[in-house]
Protein backbone atom coordinates (compact mmCIF):
# COMPACT_ATOMS: atom_id res chain seq x y z
CA UNK A 1 0.00 0.00 0.00
CA UNK A 2 3.02 2.32 0.35
CA UNK A 3 4.42 2.14 -2.74
CA UNK A 4 3.20 3.67 -5.98
CA UNK A 5 4.20 0.96 -8.08
CA UNK A 6 1.74 -1.51 -9.85
CA UNK A 7 1.85 -4.41 -8.16
CA UNK A 8 3.08 -7.31 -10.95
CA UNK A 9 2.32 -11.05 -10.44
CA UNK A 10 5.36 -12.41 -9.39
CA UNK A 11 7.85 -13.00 -12.57
CA UNK A 12 6.03 -11.66 -15.15
CA UNK A 13 7.73 -8.84 -17.41
CA UNK A 14 6.62 -4.93 -16.35
CA UNK A 15 6.43 -2.96 -19.39
CA UNK A 16 4.79 -0.04 -19.96
CA UNK A 17 1.34 -1.17 -22.46
CA UNK A 18 1.45 -3.71 -20.33
CA UNK A 19 0.64 -1.93 -17.50
CA UNK A 20 -1.38 0.81 -19.20
CA UNK A 21 -4.31 -2.15 -20.22
CA UNK A 22 -4.07 -3.55 -17.36
CA UNK A 23 -5.18 -0.49 -15.49
CA UNK A 24 -8.25 0.03 -18.13
CA UNK A 25 -8.93 -3.99 -17.16
CA UNK A 26 -8.84 -3.25 -13.69
CA UNK A 27 -11.28 -0.03 -14.01
CA UNK A 28 -13.74 -2.01 -15.89
CA UNK A 29 -13.93 -4.70 -13.61
CA UNK A 30 -13.84 -2.37 -10.18
CA UNK A 31 -17.16 -0.45 -12.43
CA UNK A 32 -18.41 -3.64 -13.26
CA UNK A 33 -18.20 -5.12 -9.80
CA UNK A 34 -20.09 -1.89 -8.93
CA UNK A 35 -22.57 -2.00 -11.65
CA UNK A 36 -23.50 -5.39 -10.72
CA UNK A 37 -23.98 -5.44 -7.29
CA UNK A 38 -26.21 -2.43 -7.50
CA UNK A 39 -28.55 -4.45 -10.29
CA UNK A 40 -28.32 -6.98 -8.37
CA UNK A 41 -29.39 -5.59 -4.59
CA UNK A 42 -32.39 -4.01 -6.69
CA UNK A 43 -33.57 -6.62 -9.27
CA UNK A 44 -33.53 -9.16 -6.32
CA UNK A 45 -35.00 -6.27 -3.30
CA UNK A 46 -31.78 -7.47 -1.19
CA UNK A 47 -31.75 -5.54 2.26
CA UNK A 48 -27.85 -5.01 1.69
CA UNK A 49 -26.65 -1.73 -0.17
CA UNK A 50 -25.23 -2.44 -3.82
CA UNK A 51 -22.03 -1.06 -3.07
CA UNK A 52 -21.32 -3.90 -0.05
CA UNK A 53 -22.49 -6.41 -2.99
CA UNK A 54 -19.70 -4.55 -5.48
CA UNK A 55 -17.42 -5.37 -2.72
CA UNK A 56 -18.07 -9.02 -2.76
CA UNK A 57 -18.54 -9.44 -6.33
CA UNK A 58 -14.68 -7.85 -6.79
CA UNK A 59 -13.61 -10.30 -3.82
CA UNK A 60 -14.38 -13.28 -6.34
CA UNK A 61 -13.01 -11.69 -8.62
CA UNK A 62 -9.42 -10.93 -7.44
CA UNK A 63 -9.34 -14.88 -7.75
CA UNK A 64 -9.15 -15.09 -11.05
CA UNK A 65 -6.44 -14.73 -13.38
CA UNK A 66 -8.07 -11.70 -15.04
CA UNK A 67 -8.62 -10.51 -11.61
CA UNK A 68 -5.00 -9.19 -11.04
CA UNK A 69 -5.69 -5.83 -12.88
CA UNK A 70 -7.72 -5.16 -9.62
CA UNK A 71 -5.00 -3.99 -7.56
CA UNK A 72 -3.35 -1.86 -10.28
CA UNK A 73 -6.36 0.03 -10.92
CA UNK A 74 -7.37 0.14 -7.53
CA UNK A 75 -4.09 1.31 -5.40
CA UNK A 76 -4.57 4.99 -6.52
CA UNK A 77 -8.01 5.01 -5.61
CA UNK A 78 -7.61 4.05 -2.07
CA UNK A 79 -4.79 6.46 -1.47
CA UNK A 80 -6.93 9.10 -2.50
CA UNK A 81 -10.63 8.11 -1.56
CA UNK A 82 -11.32 11.02 0.81
CA UNK A 83 -10.26 13.29 -2.59
CA UNK A 84 -13.42 11.78 -4.01
CA UNK A 85 -15.81 12.73 -0.49
CA UNK A 86 -14.97 15.94 -0.89
CA UNK A 87 -17.89 17.51 -3.23
CA UNK A 88 -20.26 15.99 -1.24
CA UNK A 89 -18.72 17.13 1.90
CA UNK A 90 -19.20 20.71 0.41
CA UNK A 91 -22.94 20.26 0.74
CA UNK A 92 -22.65 21.28 4.36
CA UNK A 93 -23.04 24.56 2.94
CA UNK A 94 -26.58 24.02 2.28
CA UNK A 95 -27.10 23.09 5.89
CA UNK A 96 -26.27 26.24 7.36
CA UNK A 97 -30.40 26.51 8.45
CA UNK A 98 -30.68 23.60 10.03
CA UNK A 99 -27.38 23.94 11.70
CA UNK A 100 -28.32 27.91 12.98
CA UNK A 101 -31.46 26.02 14.45
CA UNK A 102 -29.91 22.54 16.24
CA UNK A 103 -26.64 22.51 15.23
CA UNK A 104 -25.28 22.45 18.51
CA UNK A 105 -27.59 19.69 19.42
CA UNK A 106 -26.55 18.07 15.99
CA UNK A 107 -23.09 18.20 16.53
CA UNK A 108 -23.19 17.44 20.83
CA UNK A 109 -25.18 13.93 19.44
CA UNK A 110 -22.94 12.93 16.79
CA UNK A 111 -19.44 13.45 18.12
CA UNK A 112 -20.42 12.63 22.01
CA UNK A 113 -22.67 9.06 19.61
CA UNK A 114 -19.20 8.73 17.99
CA UNK A 115 -16.99 8.67 20.64
CA UNK A 116 -18.57 6.07 22.78
CA UNK A 117 -19.60 3.96 19.41
CA UNK A 118 -15.90 3.60 18.87
CA UNK A 119 -14.49 3.48 22.31
CA UNK A 120 -16.97 0.61 22.85
CA UNK A 121 -15.87 -1.48 19.46
CA UNK A 122 -12.65 -0.88 20.47
CA UNK A 123 -12.63 -2.45 23.78
CA UNK A 124 -14.95 -5.24 22.83
CA UNK A 125 -12.89 -6.53 19.88
CA UNK A 126 -9.24 -6.33 22.07
CA UNK A 127 -11.13 -7.70 25.09
CA UNK A 128 -12.57 -10.63 22.77
CA UNK A 129 -9.23 -11.06 21.22
CA UNK A 130 -7.29 -11.33 24.09
CA UNK A 131 -9.60 -13.65 25.01
CA UNK A 132 -9.49 -16.40 22.31
CA UNK A 133 -5.56 -15.78 22.00
CA UNK A 134 -5.70 -16.61 25.60
CA UNK A 135 -7.86 -20.09 24.65
CA UNK A 136 -5.53 -20.99 22.06
CA UNK A 137 -2.73 -21.00 24.21
CA UNK B 1 -12.35 37.99 -10.70
CA UNK B 2 -12.86 34.14 -9.65
CA UNK B 3 -17.03 34.67 -10.42
CA UNK B 4 -16.22 35.10 -14.05
CA UNK B 5 -13.81 32.29 -14.54
CA UNK B 6 -15.77 30.08 -12.29
CA UNK B 7 -18.86 30.60 -15.09
CA UNK B 8 -17.04 30.85 -17.94
CA UNK B 9 -15.95 27.00 -17.90
CA UNK B 10 -17.22 25.59 -14.25
CA UNK B 11 -16.28 21.98 -14.94
CA UNK B 12 -12.33 22.43 -15.29
CA UNK B 13 -12.29 25.26 -13.01
CA UNK B 14 -14.27 23.46 -10.11
CA UNK B 15 -12.57 19.85 -10.94
CA UNK B 16 -9.16 21.50 -10.59
CA UNK B 17 -10.14 23.60 -7.79
CA UNK B 18 -11.04 20.55 -5.62
CA UNK B 19 -7.36 18.65 -6.52
CA UNK B 20 -5.86 21.69 -5.71
CA UNK B 21 -7.80 21.46 -2.08
CA UNK B 22 -7.27 17.94 -1.78
CA UNK B 23 -3.11 18.58 -2.74
CA UNK B 24 -2.23 21.59 -0.85
CA UNK B 25 -3.81 19.90 2.33
CA UNK B 26 -1.91 16.62 1.78
CA UNK B 27 0.81 18.80 1.78
CA UNK B 28 0.20 20.76 4.82
CA UNK B 29 -0.65 17.55 6.36
CA UNK B 30 2.81 16.35 5.99
CA UNK B 31 4.58 19.50 7.06
CA UNK B 32 2.95 19.47 10.35
CA UNK B 33 4.41 15.34 10.30
CA UNK B 34 0.42 14.15 10.70
CA UNK B 35 -0.91 16.23 13.54
CA UNK B 36 -4.34 15.29 14.13
CA UNK B 37 -6.07 18.48 13.89
CA UNK B 38 -4.38 19.05 10.67
CA UNK B 39 -7.07 16.73 8.90
CA UNK B 40 -7.08 16.74 5.03
CA UNK B 41 -10.47 16.10 4.65
CA UNK B 42 -11.39 18.58 6.95
CA UNK B 43 -9.36 21.57 5.32
CA UNK B 44 -10.61 20.65 1.81
CA UNK B 45 -13.87 20.96 2.31
CA UNK B 46 -13.33 24.00 4.31
CA UNK B 47 -11.59 25.76 1.20
CA UNK B 48 -13.72 24.69 -1.38
CA UNK B 49 -16.70 25.81 1.11
CA UNK B 50 -14.83 29.30 1.36
CA UNK B 51 -14.50 29.27 -2.59
CA UNK B 52 -17.98 28.82 -3.60
CA UNK B 53 -19.03 31.52 -1.27
CA UNK B 54 -16.73 33.91 -2.60
CA UNK B 55 -17.10 32.51 -6.06
CA UNK B 56 -21.54 33.58 -6.18
CA UNK B 57 -21.93 30.45 -7.47
CA UNK B 58 -24.16 27.81 -6.06
CA UNK B 59 -23.26 24.68 -4.25
CA UNK B 60 -25.45 23.10 -6.63
CA UNK B 61 -23.56 24.93 -9.62
CA UNK B 62 -20.51 23.79 -7.81
CA UNK B 63 -21.55 19.41 -7.74
CA UNK B 64 -22.85 19.89 -11.26
CA UNK B 65 -19.15 21.02 -11.80
CA UNK B 66 -17.59 18.06 -10.06
CA UNK B 67 -19.81 15.14 -10.54
CA UNK B 68 -16.84 13.72 -12.63
CA UNK B 69 -15.10 13.58 -8.67
CA UNK B 70 -18.12 12.37 -7.32
CA UNK B 71 -18.20 9.04 -9.70
CA UNK B 72 -15.08 7.92 -8.13
CA UNK B 73 -16.46 6.94 -4.70
CA UNK B 74 -18.32 3.68 -6.50
CA UNK B 75 -14.89 2.37 -7.79
CA UNK B 76 -13.24 3.63 -4.86
CA UNK B 77 -15.52 1.68 -2.30
CA UNK B 78 -15.53 -1.62 -4.51
CA UNK B 79 -11.46 -1.05 -4.64
CA UNK B 80 -11.80 -1.57 -0.64
CA UNK B 81 -12.50 -5.09 -1.82
CA UNK B 82 -8.36 -5.59 -2.43
CA UNK B 83 -6.89 -4.95 1.22
CA UNK B 84 -9.63 -7.32 2.62
CA UNK B 85 -8.59 -10.09 0.36
CA UNK B 86 -4.81 -9.65 1.33
CA UNK B 87 -5.69 -9.78 5.18
CA UNK B 88 -7.92 -12.39 4.43
CA UNK B 89 -6.18 -15.02 6.31
CA UNK B 90 -5.75 -12.60 9.27
CA UNK B 91 -9.58 -11.52 9.29
CA UNK B 92 -10.67 -15.81 9.47
CA UNK B 93 -8.61 -16.04 12.40
CA UNK B 94 -10.31 -12.62 13.88
CA UNK B 95 -13.75 -13.66 13.08
CA UNK B 96 -15.45 -14.02 16.52
CA UNK B 97 -14.01 -10.52 17.91
CA UNK B 98 -15.15 -9.01 14.58
CA UNK B 99 -18.51 -10.46 15.86
CA UNK B 100 -19.00 -9.20 19.06
CA UNK B 101 -17.46 -5.84 18.24
CA UNK B 102 -19.77 -5.83 15.29
CA UNK B 103 -22.88 -6.61 17.54
CA UNK B 104 -21.67 -4.15 20.28
CA UNK B 105 -20.77 -1.30 17.94
CA UNK B 106 -23.53 -1.46 16.13
CA UNK B 107 -26.13 -1.07 18.99
CA UNK B 108 -24.06 1.33 20.48
CA UNK B 109 -23.82 3.92 17.48
CA UNK B 110 -27.65 3.60 16.98
CA UNK B 111 -28.72 3.68 20.69
CA UNK B 112 -26.43 6.44 21.89
CA UNK B 113 -27.31 8.77 18.91
CA UNK B 114 -30.85 8.18 19.86
CA UNK B 115 -30.43 8.67 23.30
CA UNK B 116 -28.44 11.97 23.47
CA UNK B 117 -30.32 13.47 20.85
CA UNK B 118 -33.35 12.97 22.24
CA UNK B 119 -31.75 13.88 25.67
CA UNK B 120 -30.62 17.28 24.50
CA UNK B 121 -34.70 17.67 22.60
CA UNK B 122 -33.69 16.98 19.22
CA UNK B 123 -37.24 18.00 16.85
CA UNK B 124 -38.08 14.34 15.02
CA UNK B 125 -37.02 15.13 11.96
CA UNK B 126 -33.22 15.31 13.28
CA UNK B 127 -33.58 12.12 15.32
CA UNK B 128 -34.30 10.07 12.38
CA UNK B 129 -31.86 11.61 10.31
CA UNK B 130 -28.43 11.13 12.61
CA UNK B 131 -29.40 7.10 13.44
CA UNK B 132 -27.51 6.06 10.55
CA UNK B 133 -24.52 8.62 11.17
CA UNK B 134 -21.99 5.43 11.45
CA UNK B 135 -22.26 4.30 7.95
CA UNK B 136 -20.81 5.19 4.65
CA UNK B 137 -22.30 8.08 3.21
CA UNK B 138 -24.32 6.37 -0.16
CA UNK B 139 -25.69 3.61 2.71
CA UNK B 140 -26.82 6.32 5.31
CA UNK B 141 -28.80 8.83 2.80
CA UNK B 142 -30.78 5.91 2.07
CA UNK B 143 -31.10 4.76 5.47
CA UNK B 144 -31.71 8.29 6.54
CA UNK B 145 -35.21 9.27 4.12
CA UNK B 146 -36.31 5.34 4.33
CA UNK B 147 -36.52 6.39 8.09
CA UNK B 148 -38.04 9.20 8.06
CA UNK B 149 -35.46 11.61 8.30
CA UNK B 150 -33.94 13.94 5.58
CA UNK B 151 -30.76 12.71 3.00
CA UNK B 152 -28.91 16.11 3.26
CA UNK B 153 -29.16 15.85 7.42
CA UNK B 154 -27.99 12.43 7.29
CA UNK B 155 -25.20 13.35 5.09
CA UNK B 156 -24.10 15.87 7.76
CA UNK B 157 -24.37 13.85 10.16
CA UNK B 158 -21.67 11.08 8.46
CA UNK B 159 -19.77 14.07 8.00
CA UNK B 160 -19.58 15.14 11.40
CA UNK B 161 -19.07 11.18 12.34
CA UNK B 162 -16.36 11.21 10.01
CA UNK B 163 -14.21 13.79 11.59
CA UNK B 164 -14.68 13.06 14.74
CA UNK B 165 -13.45 9.58 13.99
CA UNK B 166 -10.75 10.51 11.96
CA UNK B 167 -9.60 12.60 15.00
CA UNK B 168 -10.18 10.17 17.62
CA UNK B 169 -8.91 7.18 16.12
CA UNK B 170 -5.35 8.15 16.41
CA UNK B 171 -5.84 8.70 20.17
CA UNK B 172 -8.12 5.33 20.52
CA UNK B 173 -5.23 3.11 22.38
CA UNK B 174 -4.24 5.39 25.04
CA UNK B 175 -7.75 6.01 25.76
CA UNK B 176 -8.64 2.15 25.98
CA UNK B 177 -5.54 1.01 26.63
CA UNK B 178 -5.01 -1.49 24.03
CA UNK B 179 -2.91 -1.06 21.22
CA UNK B 180 -3.88 -3.64 19.09
CA UNK B 181 -3.99 -2.36 15.54
CA UNK B 182 -6.52 -5.03 14.40
CA UNK B 183 -9.06 -3.49 17.10
CA UNK B 184 -8.02 0.48 16.63
CA UNK B 185 -8.78 -0.11 12.64
CA UNK B 186 -12.34 -2.03 13.20
CA UNK B 187 -13.40 0.85 15.54
CA UNK B 188 -12.33 3.43 12.92
CA UNK B 189 -14.17 1.96 9.89
CA UNK B 190 -17.15 0.87 11.98
CA UNK B 191 -17.77 4.41 13.63
CA UNK B 192 -16.35 6.67 10.82
CA UNK B 193 -16.56 5.24 7.71
CA UNK B 194 -14.38 6.55 4.75
CA UNK B 195 -12.65 8.96 6.99
CA UNK B 196 -11.83 6.39 9.57
CA UNK B 197 -10.79 3.82 6.90
CA UNK B 198 -8.69 6.76 5.77
CA UNK B 199 -6.76 7.10 9.31
CA UNK B 200 -6.63 3.56 9.63
CA UNK B 201 -4.55 3.06 6.74
CA UNK B 202 -2.43 5.51 8.23
CA UNK B 203 -1.63 3.76 11.23
CA UNK B 204 -0.53 0.32 8.75
CA UNK B 205 -2.10 -1.87 6.23
CA UNK B 206 -3.66 -4.29 8.78
CA UNK B 207 -5.70 -1.43 10.40
CA UNK B 208 -6.60 -0.60 7.42
CA UNK B 209 -8.26 -4.07 5.94
CA UNK B 210 -9.88 -4.27 9.62
CA UNK B 211 -11.30 -0.43 9.11
CA UNK B 212 -13.05 -1.26 5.51
CA UNK B 213 -14.63 -4.68 6.86
CA UNK B 214 -15.90 -2.53 10.22
CA UNK B 215 -17.00 -0.39 7.25
CA UNK B 216 -18.60 -2.95 5.45
CA UNK B 217 -20.19 -4.75 8.69
CA UNK B 218 -21.42 -2.10 10.26
CA UNK B 219 -23.77 -0.75 6.70
CA UNK B 220 -24.94 -4.37 6.52
CA UNK B 221 -25.89 -4.51 10.14
CA UNK B 222 -27.35 -0.69 10.91
CA UNK B 223 -28.97 -1.68 7.67
CA UNK B 224 -30.46 -4.98 9.70
CA UNK B 225 -31.39 -3.01 12.87
CA UNK B 226 -32.93 0.22 11.26
CA UNK B 227 -35.46 -1.98 9.41
CA UNK B 228 -36.32 -4.01 12.08
CA UNK B 229 -36.76 -0.79 14.41
CA UNK B 230 -39.06 0.84 11.58
CA UNK B 231 -40.67 -2.13 11.69
CA UNK B 232 -41.49 -2.27 15.33
CA UNK B 233 -42.19 1.38 15.37
CA UNK B 234 -44.74 0.72 12.23
CA UNK B 235 -46.73 -1.06 15.03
Amino acid sequence: MDDHEPARPSGAPTNLVGTGSDVVTGLCLLFGAQWAGDALARLFGLPIPGTIVGIGLALVLVGFPMGRSLPIAARPLLHNLPLFLVPIGASLINQAEILRHEGFVLLLAVIGSTVLTMAATHVTFAVTMRWIEGQRR
Amino acid sequence: MTAAIAALTPAPFWILMTLVAWRAALHLQQLARGHMLVNPIVLSIMAIIGLIMVSGQTYADYARATYPITVWIGPATVSLAIPIHTHLALIRRAWLPIAAALVVGSSVAIASGWGIARMLGASPGLLLSILPKSVTAPVAMVLGEQMGGSAALAMTAVLIAGITGSMLAPLLPAMTRCTDSRATGFAAGLGAHNFGIAKALAIDDRAGAFAILGMACNALMTAQILLLVSIMMAR
